[in-house]
């Protein structure tokens, strides 16, 4: 919240969402609306399906795109609420199901991913900060920069080529998806380690220079002990806000992971599904990933607040 | 390191032989599955959506009334033969087929299964129009079309017309193999179909989808996988020294170029016929590490294919574009009227192959005197019906079914529905009338030569490559026969050594 | 100099020399000659050859053109519309306020690759739509961060003292927050420059090929993914160019430990 403003209760955290909901909603149903070229046409291409007046006139009279476009958002809406989520062009299932199947695979790889970087990264940003320059400092730098040069595909070949060719020890692509999983969440931690750790070490360090932590050092504390017992805090709660927007990104964003690693994830899908203009698929996934980033906030929200009661966000 | 990696292929491969000393012995329940990955997996087992027959097909699951074997002749498989009646056809059925549930695939099933695709697919009736059929006898059925067909075995080859039956709320198929575990687009486990009219197969197959083509090699190389296929050709010497058996097959797919007619200049057929001509096939195909350079849509295979490749001749088409009134400037290119002579050159960039390809033609065509633009799409299908294209290059199953007829319906006719390009011709319609009307195949044979000749000189399209697929084995599928497609990767009968 | 002025001075430096290494290459890197593919490093080709034949050194050279008009665009629009709306949403403060940093925080929360595949989807992709594509995707993190260090500056003392003398918001704005903001802002940017040119490979590699016309590093990653095993080289010098350009931008213009506002970093990351 902003300062000097109180925080909301319930109450407003109930009215906010509602809000965010609906133009989340309207948003989603314009997608079809705000689409260059006819959607309907494209639908068809896609489809492989023949582009004629009469299918044409069909399809839009099956999309009720010939109705008020208020009456059309409602019929959307209920559909969508009743769990109709349409089906998709390319694979012709209900996106509902394709949902429900994929968003675990992509939430297991992502959630792993990001709690393997998070384990990562509180001893080693601590280490940097309670020895600025040392090698911690100089890792955490290193991981920045490679990770920013080295593009994810590429990585995810060689980690295969190692270990499931050259050294035999994991199976990559025919495993029971655990085994699968192990060197894709490799991939994503490593992504998200460089920021995280970053981050989590430069809050340290912004409370290195408060009073507080001055005073616990002319107590006769080490470094490293009075980072512990005074900025720690701070860090864990810069940490939850560094790691707050990554967890959108779990819908969507482990794309290339899934691609190498053939995962059948809802990124992947996704991104195909943007390709191929598969409208219905991008209409679901707005609202879902505003719905999941809703959660997230207010989790996140919520465990700033328990790590400290006094600070605005 | 590599040690390792042999021990375990070594191991595999032992465990292999050993998996079919049972098997010889008749046991298959106990095989290990033979592991197959691939490009693309189904993403649904109803039979109804445009893109089924294919897959379904190919995993092994489904079947037609005829098919295009690997000698790319057509030939009965469901159905025993077909004989016209006037202007349809009574199709005779094989005896003693029956659906993976035990239920006899007789007359009455097949016309189900018929009446059903053509209502739902219109890309079945892309030739036929509407289809009556109608069970004359437990095993005949008479099939009416709305337009005359003059061969139905190739009409009843196209691949969305697999048979199957509706129950409860799936369907069942007559093909070797039936689907025992089913993860949509990702993975299938393929059981042996035991009612399966032929040879039944020796054991399951597992086949994965894999998108990336790397990620295809390391599989394979993994030891993950019996067969892997689609690899890129660089990878195979790669994948021989490590004991894998690298294989090629030229299949029927044809890369084109197809030109847009309706702009300008390509409405002069002088400019299309330089264009063919100034094409280097061979050099393409060398780029992209694989395929036969044209000598029409078809591949040189068929009985209704030319022999020679399509020339290469650079000299020619600065001929012709000078008589076209395309002078050649200093810069190297090509001006009429103080306007250079530029083109718009599309492909898609969901192949590797599409974009190695895109800067050798640009510069073949450049060589000529012709100023490209190359821009890449992801969907072909919304490019051509907008028409955004001067050239465009794809490739595509030029006979699907082993008629060459099939293709020029859809692509060249003046009212094909896949007609983006604007051609029109009298001589073409002709040809295509008397085709339709032809039954006899030395008759069409003979036709469909003439056609691919005058094609050569009015240049619609200029035919490329036939496309090479090329995939890896271990040592336990060497018997394997690649079908010149990727129509029939999973076949009945892998595994069994000779 | 003051550091800041070395490190802007370090980036315009790197920049402009990659601009002119576009302008003028040792050989056409255009030039296909198929008889020469996979060329070893030798005099006339001191980085070997492609699938092509193609000199690799003149098709980085060029490449090096585009890939800093990539970075530029990205960080232009990125950097100005994120700090736009940023400071705009501190001084608004209300329901405006509020949406905009609502908006921020939905454009954040969409994975970057989405929103730049929708974009670049529909208008293709080349390095500037993918530059703009890019630069949309990720303006969220700069909004943010500019909007807590602008809040932060109104309550400075010396602000609050100008405020209470009538000086209006906008005078405020033009005086302190944005001289105040530019400063930190400007150090994410040019720390996050590396991973654009590799966000530009993924979008690639993901189905929208680059402009083979138009080489980039990003783009050159995508065109060479298939020989990771049998061409390596291929893939490590675009990847050696990015890592050194990341690299000085980064350590040109590294965050003070300490300093206000290293809570929010942008993201530019896909995998």
């Amino acid at each position: 919240m902003r300062d000097g403003e109180t925080r909301p209760g319930p109450v407003g955290w109930l009215i906010r969402s509602a809000t965010l909901l609906a133009v989340v909603s309207v948003a989603a149903f314009a997608v079809l609306h705000a689409v260059p070229g006819d959607p309907v046409i494209i639908a068809l291409s896609v489809q492989n399906l023949p582009v004629t007046p009469e299918t044409v006139a069909a399809l839009r009279a099956e999309w009720g795109l010939d109705r008020p476009l208020a009456a059309q958002y409602l019929h959307w809406l209920t559909g969508f609420l009743s769990g109709d989520w349409g089906v998709s062009f390319r694979t012709t299932r209900p996106i509902l199901e394709e949902f429900g199947r994929r968003l675990p695979v992509s939430m297991a790889l992502g959630f792993g991913g990001l709690a393997l970087a998070v384990i990562v990264a509180v001893p080693l940003g601590f280490a940097a900060a309670a020895r600025p320059g040392g090698l911690a400092d100089r890792l955490a730098r290193a991981v920045t920069v490679l990770t920013q040069a080295v593009p994810a595909f590429w990585l995810g070949l060689v980690a295969i080529w190692l270990f499931a060719v050259e050294l035999g020890i994991l199976q990559a692509f025919t495993g029971p998806l655990a085994e699968r999983l192990v060197l894709p969440i490799l991939i994503v931690a490593l992504y998200s380690l460089g920021s995280l750790t970053r981050v989590y070490r430069a809050e340290l360090l912004a409370a290195v220079e408060t009073p507080m932590y001055r005073t616990a050092r002319a107590k006769g504390l080490s470094r490293p002990e009075a980072i512990w017992r005074h900025c720690h805090r701070r860090g864990l709660f810069g940490l939850v806000a560094a790691l707050t927007p990554e967890f959108g990104w779990v819908i969507g964003g482990t794309a290339v992971t899934e691609v190498v690693f053939g995962l059948p994830g809802i990124s992947q899908f996704l991104v195909e599904s943007v390709g191929a203009r598969d409208y219905f698929v991008l209409q679901a996934y707005i609202v879902v990933i505003a719905v999941w980033m809703l959660a997230v906030f207010t989790v996140a929200d919520l465990a700033g607040r328990l790590l400290d009661p006094r600070v605005s966000r | 390191m590599p040690f390792i990696g042999y021990t375990r292929r070594s191991l595999l491969g032992m465990a292999g032989a050993l998996a079919l000393f049972p098997l010889a012995a008749g046991a298959q329940e106990d095989a290990a599955p033979l592991r197959v990955i691939s490009y693309f997996a189904a993403s649904t087992l109803d039979p109804h959506p445009g893109g089924s027959g294919w897959f379904l097909q190919s995993h092994g699951v489904a079947e037609t009334l005829f098919w295009v074997d690997d000698d790319l002749t057509i030939q009965p498989k469901l159905a025993t033969g077909a004989e016209p009646d006037g202007d349809a056809w009574i199709v005779s059925l094989r005896p003693g087929v029956r659906f993976s549930d035990g239920s006899p695939m007789n007359a009455e099933a097949v016309a189900m299964a018929l009446t059903s695709l053509n209502a739902s697919s219109p890309r079945a009736t892309g030739s036929t129009g509407t289809i009556t059929a109608t069970a004359i006898d437990p095993l005949r059925v008479r099939i009416e079309t709305e337009r005359p067909v003059p061969v139905m075995p190739a009409v009843l080859a196209e691949f969305p017309l697999i048979m199957f039956k509706a129950v409860d709320d799936t369907w069942i198929y007559t093909g070797p193999y039936t689907v025992a575990e089913f993860e949509p687009s990702s993975r299938l486990l393929l059981e042996p179909n035991p009612h399966y009219w032929g040879q039944v197969p020796a054991a399951p197959v597992e086949l994965r989808r894999l998108q990336d083509p790397q990620s295809r090699v390391l599989a394979v190389q993994a030891g993950e996988a019996d067969l892997s296929f689609n690899l890129p050709p660089a990878s195979l010497d790669r994948l021989a020294a490590d004991g894998l058996i690298p294989l090629s097959v030229v299949t029927t797919k044809t890369e084109m170029l197809f030109m847009n007619l309706t702009r300008p200049p390509l409405d002069d057929p002088r400019v299309r016929q330089a264009i063919a001509l100034g094409v280097d096939r061979e050099m393409l195909v060398e780029a992209v590490g694989g395929g036969l350079p044209a000598t029409s849509l078809f591949h040189p295979d068929f009985d209704f294919a030319p022999n020679e490749p399509l020339p290469h001749d650079p000299f020619r088409a600065a001929d012709l574009l000078e008589d076209a009134g395309w002078a050649m400037g200093e810069d190297g290119l090509r001006r009429r009227d103080g306007e250079p002579f530029s083109l718009l050159l599309r492909h898609t960039t969901r192949q590797p192959d599409a974009i190695t390809m895109a800067p050798v033609l640009q510069a073949q065509l450049q060589a000529l005197g012709l100023q490209v633009e190359v821009r890449g799409y992801e969907s072909t299908q919304p490019v051509l019906d907008a028409g955004e294209f001067d050239l465009i290059y794809f490739n595509s199953n030029t006979v699907p079914s082993g008629d060459g007829a099939f293709i020029l319906d859809q692509w060249l006719r003046a009212d094909g529905p896949r007609n983006h390009f604007g051609y029109d011709s009298a001589p073409f319609e002709d040809l295509m009338d008397r085709l339709g009307e032809t039954r006899d195949p030395a008759a069409r044979n003979a036709l469909l030569l003439d056609i691919s000749a005058l094609l050569e000189e009015e240049v619609p399209v200029t035919p490329l490559f036939a496309v090479e697929f090329h995939m890896a084995l271990t040592p336990q599928l060497a018997g394997y026969v690649a079908h010149p497609s990727d129509y029939f990767i999973v076949r009945p009968d892998m595994g069994i050594v000779d | 100099m003051s550091g800041r002025g070395r490190g802007l001075t370090a980036l315009g430096l790197l920049l402009a020399g990659l601009a002119l290494a576009s302008l003028w290459q040792p050989q056409d890197p255009f030039a296909i000659d198929l008889a020469s593919r996979h060329a070893p490093i030798s005099p006339s080709h001191p980085m070997g050859t492609d699938h092509l034949g193609r000199d690799l050194l003149s098709r980085m050279m060029l490449g090096a053109g585009n890939t800093a008009m990539v970075i530029v665009i990205v960080a232009s629009l990125s950097f100005g519309l994120g700090t736009l709306v940023g400071v705009t949403a501190g001084l608004a403060r209300g329901p405006i306020g509020s949406a905009l940093i609502r908006t921020a925080e939905f454009v954040i929360a969409v994975p970057t690759l989405i929103l730049a595949l929708t974009i670049t989807t529909l208008f293709g992709l080349s390095p500037v739509t993918a530059g703009l594509a890019l630069g949309l995707a990720t303006w969220g993190p700069y909004a943010l961060l500019a909007h807590a260090l602008t809040l932060r500056t109104l309550g400075q003392p010396h602000v609050l003292a100008a405020r209470s003398l009538g000086v209006g918001r906008a005078g405020v704005a033009a005086r302190h927050v944005v001289p105040e903001t530019t400063d930190t802002l400007l150090t994410y940017l040019a720390s996050d420059a590396g991973r654009t040119v590799v966000s530009y490979a993924s979008l690639a590699f993901l189905g929208l090929g680059a402009e083979t016309s138009q080489p980039d590093w990003g783009a050159m990653l995508f065109e060479y993914r298939g020989y990771v095993f049998d061409a390596p080289m291929l893939l490590i010098w675009p990847g050696l160019a990015i890592t050194l350009t990341a690299l000085t931008l980064n350590l040109a213009l590294e965050p003070r430990p300490g300093h206000p506002g290293s809570r929010h970093r942008p993201k530019l990351k896909e995998t």
